[in-house]
C-alpha cells in the first residue's frame, strides 16, 4: 500500500473541495429538510462567466472574480425566491424532486455559447488563476489551484463558522433549523432565513466550483457533477446531514482515501467502489437519525396524477366502453403504423430508429410510475438499470439465446440488481432511495459497466440483432410489443392487491402494517418490478444502438427520465407513455437527430419545473380533466339530464392554469 | 396423546386470555416512558386507559401494535408471546388498530381501502395480479367491500377518495375496514378525537354493536370521561408511565390519586350534565364468543 505524504496531500486539497460542497448540502438540509441535488450546478454560472471574463475578454481576475460569484449567489437567490419558496408547504418529497430539475437547469449555462470562454483558448492558456506560484513539497509538486483551494477553503468555512456562531443571524439561521415554529415565535421570519441560506449556499457553489474548475473539466465540458455530488452527500451523510464541522472533515477524510486508493489501484474506477460502499455504510450506520429527522417528511406522497375513478355505473354505459377501447386501440393503431407513415420523414430507418427509443424511455417512464408514482420512491439510477439491462443483453446473446428469452432473463437481473441496490434505502423512508440510486448510478458508469468480468469489453461492446429483427422497422416494433405488455403488466398490478397494498404503505404505512400488510415486502416488490421493467428498456436500447459504452447509461440520463415521468404526470399509466412522447417523441418529429443537448436540457429541467409548479398532475392531468368531462356529458345524457356546461379545451385549461386560475368553462 | 373432550370444552369455556402485559417498560434515553405496566384484558372485555397527555398511553399502545420494542417485559396476544414479533404479523393473531387521525390511505378510493383490509383474508399473489389470474379472488374482495359500504351508509363515498372525506366519513371507513378484518382484540386511540360532540355520544352505541357482532376484547385510550365510564369494564389510569390505579370505572373515578392526578375536582370533566355515573356492573364476565346471540 502506498500511504505516501503526496498521496494524502493531494487526497487533503480534494477533500477541502468535498468539504465545502457537504457543507452547503448540509445547511440547505438543515434549513429545509431535503437534499439539494442542485447545490454542486449552482455554481455552474460563476465557473462559466469566471472564465469568459477573464479568457476572453482579457478582465483582470481580482475584478472578474466578485462579478462571477455574485452571478451564482444571484442565481441561488433567484431559485429560493421563485422555486422554494413557492413550495414552502410541498411535502419535501417534491421539493427534492425539484432540484432535481434545477440541477438540469442549472447545466444551461454551460451549453450557451456566447457566455462560454472559447474552447481553444482554453485548453491553451488553462482555466484562469491569480497566481502561478509551484511549491515543491517532498517529491510533489503544489501549481496554483491547489494552492488557491488550500488558502481560500479553510478561510471560507472559518468565515462561515463564525457567521452561524457569533452573528445574529447565524443564530437565528440555527434557530430556524433547529425548531421553525418556535423560531416564527419568537420573531424570526423563516422565510427570510431560507432565503439568506440559500445565499449562503450559492457562495459556497460558487466558490466550489470556481476552485474545481481548473482541476477538473467537470464544469466546463460534457458531464455533470454527479460524481462530485455523490461524494460530497457520503460526507454529509456521515454527519447525519446536520453536523457542519462533522461533514467538513468526513469531505476531508474522503478525499484522502479516494486518493490513496487511486494511487494504489488506479484502474477500473476502483474509486467509485470505494465511494459507493462508504455511501452505503453511512447510510445503514445513520439510518435511525436520519429516518427520525425525516419521519413526517416523507409519508403520504403523492403527486396526484393518478386518475379519478371513473364511477363504476359509467364503465357499463355502452357509449363510454365504446370510447375508451376505441381510445386506446386508436392510439395503439398509430403507435404501430409510425414508421410507415410518409409524413415528417417517419418512414426512414433514422427516424425507426429514434423511435425505438422513445419506446425504450416509454418503458423506463412505466417502471417510474410504479416506483416514484405509487410507491413514492424516487428513483435517479433507472438509467443505469437499463445499463444492466443493455449489457446484460449483450452477455446473453453471445450464449447463443433467443431475443425473447434475453428481455425475460435481463429484465429478472434488473430485478435482482434493483432489489440489491433499494434495500439499504428501505430502511430509512422516502427521500433516501435517491441517494443510494445516485450513488448505484456514479457506480455503474464508473465502475461496474468498466469491467471486463462483468461487461465484457470496457471500451464498448456489439450487440448482434436477431433474423427477425434485421432492421430498424422491426426492432421498433419489438420495442412497441415490450411497452404493450409491460402496459398490461403494470395496469394489472395496480388493479389487484399487490398494487393497492404498495399504495397503502406509500400513504399510510404504519395503518398498513396494522392491517397486516409488510411495508418491507411491498416496497420490494415495487423496486423489483420497477428493475425488471427498466432492464427491458435496456435490452430494447442495446438491440437500437448496437454498440454502447459506459458514457450511454450517464447519471444525466437517470435525471431525464424523471423529469420526463414528472413531465408526463407520476403515477398514471397514461402519463408515463405520454411523458416519453412529449419530451423524446415530439421532437423526433421535427428533428433528424437529438443532437442539441439544449433543447433537450431546456424541455427537461424547465419543463419538469413549470409542471411542478404550475400543473403538479402533469400531461395525463389535462387528459384526465378531458375524460371526466366527456365520461360526466355522456352520464348525463343516459340519466336524460340537460347537457352540463362544455368542455374546457386542454389548451384553454393549460393558459388559465398558467395564469394561476381556475379554468372557465366556455358558455 | 390425544385432546379429550373435556380439553376442547375447557378451551370453550376459558379461551385464551386476549392480551397480557407483563412488567413492561420502555426507556426513550433516560426517560421511563413506560415503567413496569401490567395489564390484563379478558375475553370480551373493554378495557379504559385514562391518563393526561405523557402518561404513556399512546407508547402502552405502540408496545402492543409493535410500533416500540419494550426495554424489558413481555406483550402475549391469546396466549402467543408477540413482545419480538414485527407488527405487520400481529394482526394474524388477532390484534386490529384504529389511529387517532384516521387518516387512512388518501390515495385510495373507500372501496379500494376495504379491499386493503380485507386482503389478509383473501391474499392475491403477485404473478396472480401481474398476470391477472386470481380474479376470483379480486371479486370476492370486491363483493364483501361492496356489501361493507352498504352495510355503513357509504354508497355516495364508495369511488371516493380517502383524501376527500370530512374526519368523521373516514372514522365511518376506518370502522368498516375493523368490521372487515374481524380483530379479536381491538386497539382504539381516542376515536372520538376532531369529532362534533353529537358524534361522540353516537360512537358508545355503535362500539358495542360492532362488539356484538364481531365478538372482539377492545384496549379504549379516551379523554372523553362519560364515554370511557360507559363503555369500560374496568378502567386502568397510568401517570408519568405506571399504571396508579385500576379497578371498575366507578372505583377509578372516585380515586383519590386519579382524581388528583387526571380527572381534577371539577364535576363537569367527569359527568356531562344530563348523564350520571353507570352503576359499577359485575367486572369481566367470562363469555366465550360462542355463546353469544348475535
Amino acid at each position: 500500500m502506498n500511504f505516501g505524504l503526496d498521496v494524502v496531500i493531494l487526497g487533503v486539497i480534494q477533500g477541502l473541495l468535498y468539504g465545502a460542497l457537504a457543507i452547503g448540502l448540509v445547511l440547505v438540509y438543515r434549513a429545509q429538510r431535503f437534499v439539494n441535488f442542485a447545490h454542486a450546478n449552482i455554481g455552474v454560472i460563476s465557473s462559466v462567466l469566471l472564465g469568459k471574463l477573464v479568457l476572453d475578454e482579457h478582465w483582470p481576475y481580482g475584478l472578474a472574480l466578485p462579478l462571477a460569484v455574485g452571478a451564482g449567489v444571484a442565481v441561488a437567490l433567484l431559485v429560493e425566491l421563485t422555486v422554494i419558496r413557492r413550495l414552502f408547504r410541498s411535502p419535501r418529497l417534491v421539493v427534492m424532486v425539484a432540484s432535481i430539475f434545477l440541477a438540469q437547469f442549472l447545466l444551461i449555462p454551460r451549453l450557451i455559447r456566447q457566455i462560454n470562454p472559447d474552447q481553444q483558448t482554453l485548453v491553451n492558456n488553462g482555466y484562469p488563476l491569480p497566481f502561478h506560484p509551484s511549491i515543491k513539497v517532498g517529491t510533489l509538486y503544489l501549481h496554483g489551484d491547489d494552492l488557491l483551494i488550500v488558502l481560500v477553503v479553510p478561510v471560507l468555512v472559518a468565515a462561515l463558522a463564525c457567521f452561524l456562531r457569533f452573528t445574529a443571524y447565524g443564530q437565528a439561521i440555527r434557530a430556524a433549523a433547529e425548531n421553525p415554529e418556535a423560531a416564527r415565535l419568537a420573531g424570526i421570519s423563516v422565510k427570510r432565513m431560507s432565503t439568506l441560506v440559500w445565499g449562503v449556499a450559492g457562495l459556497l457553489s460558487a466558490l466550489t466550483a470556481i476552485l474545481h474548475s481548473p482541476k477538473d473539466s467537470v464544469f466546463l465540458v460534457g458531464g455533470s457533477g454527479a460524481s462530485l455530488l455523490v461524494r460530497a452527500l457520503a460526507a454529509g451523510l456521515i454527519a447525519k446531514m446536520t453536523n457542519l464541522p462533522v461533514a467538513f472533515a468526513a469531505g476531508i477524510g474522503i478525499g484522502v482515501v479516494e486518493s490513496v486508493t487511486f494511487a494504489n489501484e488506479p484502474s477500473g474506477g476502483v474509486v467509485e467502489l470505494v465511494v459507493f460502499v462508504i455511501v452505503m455504510a453511512a447510510l445503514l450506520l445513520r439510518s435511525r437519525e436520519l429516518s427520525k429527522a425525516n419521519r413526517d417528511a416523507s409519508s403520504g406522497i403523492n403527486f396526484g396524477a393518478e386518475p379519478t375513478p371513473v364511477p363504476r355505473r359509467a364503465a357499463r354505459i355502452p357509449a363510454i366502453r365504446r370510447l375508451t377501447i376505441g381510445s386506446s386501440l386508436g392510439c395503439l393503431v398509430l403507435a404501430a403504423a409510425a414508421p410507415v407513415i410518409p409524413l415528417f420523414g417517419l418512414n426512414t430507418s433514422a427516424k425507426a430508429f429514434l423511435l425505438t427509443l422513445v419506446t425504450s424511455y416509454a418503458l423506463v417512464g412505466l417502471s417510474l410510475c410504479l416506483l416514484t408514482g405509487w410507491g413514492g420512491q424516487v428513483s435517479l439510477g433507472q438509467f443505469a438499470l437499463v445499463g444492466v439491462g443493455a449489457y446484460a443483453a449483450e452477455r446473453l446473446a453471445a450464449h447463443g439465446i433467443e431475443f425473447w428469452a434475453i428481455a425475460l432473463l435481463a429484465g429478472a437481473i434488473g430485478a435482482v440488481v434493483a432489489v440489491a441496490v433499494g434495500l439499504p434505502a428501505i430502511r430509512i423512508q422516502g427521500l433516501f432511495l435517491a441517494v443510494t440510486t445516485l450513488a448505484f448510478a456514479v457506480l455503474a458508469q464508473g465502475f461496474l459497466f468498466q469491467q471486463s468480468w462483468i461487461v465484457g469489453d470496457p471500451a464498448g461492446v456489439f450487440l448482434p440483432r436477431p433474423s427477425l429483427l434485421h432492421d430498424e422497422r422491426s426492432v421498433y416494433w419489438f420495442g412497441l410489443a415490450l411497452v404493450v405488455i409491460c402496459t398490461v403488466l403494470v395496469r394489472n398490478f395496480r388493479q389487484s392487491g399487490p398494487g393497492r397494498m404498495l399504495i397503502a404503505v406509500r400513504d399510510n404505512d404504519k395503518a398498513a402494517r396494522s392491517s397486516g400488510i409488510s411495508a418491507t415486502g411491498a416496497r420490494l416488490v415495487a423496486f423489483a418490478l420497477a428493475g425488471f421493467i427498466a432492464a427491458c428498456a435496456g435490452v430494447v436500447y442495446a438491440y437500437a444502438q448496437q454498440r454502447y459504452v459506459s458514457t450511454n447509461f450517464a447519471p444525466d440520463n437517470s435525471f431525464t427520465m424523471v423529469t420526463m415521468a414528472v413531465i408526463g404526470g407520476l403515477g398514471s399509466i397514461p402519463g408515463a407513455l405520454l411523458g416519453a412522447f412529449a419530451v423524446f417523441g415530439i421532437p423526433v418529429l421535427f428533428r433528424g437527430s437529438q443532437e442539441s443537448q439544449f433543447i433537450q436540457f431546456l424541455v427537461g429541467g424547465a419543463g419538469g419545473l413549470f409542471v411542478l409548479l404550475f400543473m403538479p398532475r402533469g400531461i395525463a392531468g389535462l387528459v384526465y380533466d378531458v375524460r371526466d368531462a366527456v365520461v360526466a356529458r355522456l352520464l348525463r345524457r343516459a340519466d336524460g339530464l340537460p347537457a352540463p356546461p362544455r368542455i374546457v379545451p386542454p389548451l384553454r385549461q393549460l393558459w388559465a392554469v398558467a395564469r394561476g386560475r381556475e379554468a372557465v368553462p366556455l358558455s | 396423546m390425544t385432546a379429550t373432550i373435556a380439553d376442547a370444552l375447557e378451551l370453550e369455556i376459558a379461551p385464551e386470555v386476549p392480551l397480557q402485559i407483563d412488567e413492561l417498560t420502555v426507556r426513550f434515553g433516560g426517560v421511563h416512558a413506560v415503567d413496569g405496566v401490567s395489564l390484563e384484558i379478558r375475553p370480551g372485555e373493554t378495557v379504559g386507559l385514562i391518563g393526561s397527555n405523557g402518561a404513556g398511553k399512546t407508547t402502552l399502545m405502540d408496545c402492543v401494535s409493535g410500533y416500540v420494542r419494550p426495554t424489558s417485559g413481555s406483550i402475549t396476544l391469546f396466549g402467543t408471546d408477540v413482545t419480538q414479533v414485527s407488527p405487520e404479523l400481529r394482526p394474524y393473531v388477532g390484534l386490529g388498530r384504529s389511529f387517532q387521525d384516521a387518516k387512512l390511505y388518501p390515495g385510495l378510493t373507500v372501496l379500494e381501502t376495504l379491499m386493503v383490509a380485507l386482503e389478509r383474508h383473501a391474499p392475491t399473489g403477485l404473478f396472480a395480479g401481474l398476470l391477472g389470474f386470481g380474479r376470483q379472488n379480486e371479486r370476492d374482495k370486491r363483493y364483501t367491500a361492496d356489501e361493507l359500504v352498504e352495510l355503513m351508509g357509504l354508497e355516495a363515498y364508495a369511488e371516493k377518495r380517502a383524501g376527500e372525506l370530512s374526519t368523521g366519513t373516514r372514522r365511518i371507513v376506518d370502522l368498516a375496514c375493523i368490521i372487515a378484518q374481524q380483530p379479536k382484540l381491538l386497539l382504539l386511540d381516542e376515536p372520538t378525537a376532531g369529532i362534533a360532540q353529537r358524534e361522540t355520544e353516537a360512537f358508545g352505541p355503535l362500539l358495542r354493536r360492532l362488539k356484538d357482532m364481531i365478538g372482539f376484547a377492545v384496549l379504549l385510550i379516551e379523554h372523553d370521561m362519560p364515554l370511557v365510564t360507559s363503555l369500560a369494564d374496568r378502567i386502568y389510569a397510568m401517570e408519568s408511565g405506571r399504571v396508579i390505579a385500576e379497578g371498575t370505572p366507578a372505583e377509578v373515578v372516585n380515586d383519590g390519586r386519579v382524581i388528583a392526578s387526571y380527572l381534577g375536582t371539577t364535576e363537569a370533566a367527569i359527568r356531562r350534565s344530563e348523564h350520571d355515573i353507570p352503576p359499577p356492573r359485575p367486572t369481566a364476565r367470562r363469555r366465550s364468543p360462542r355463546k353469544k346471540v348475535t
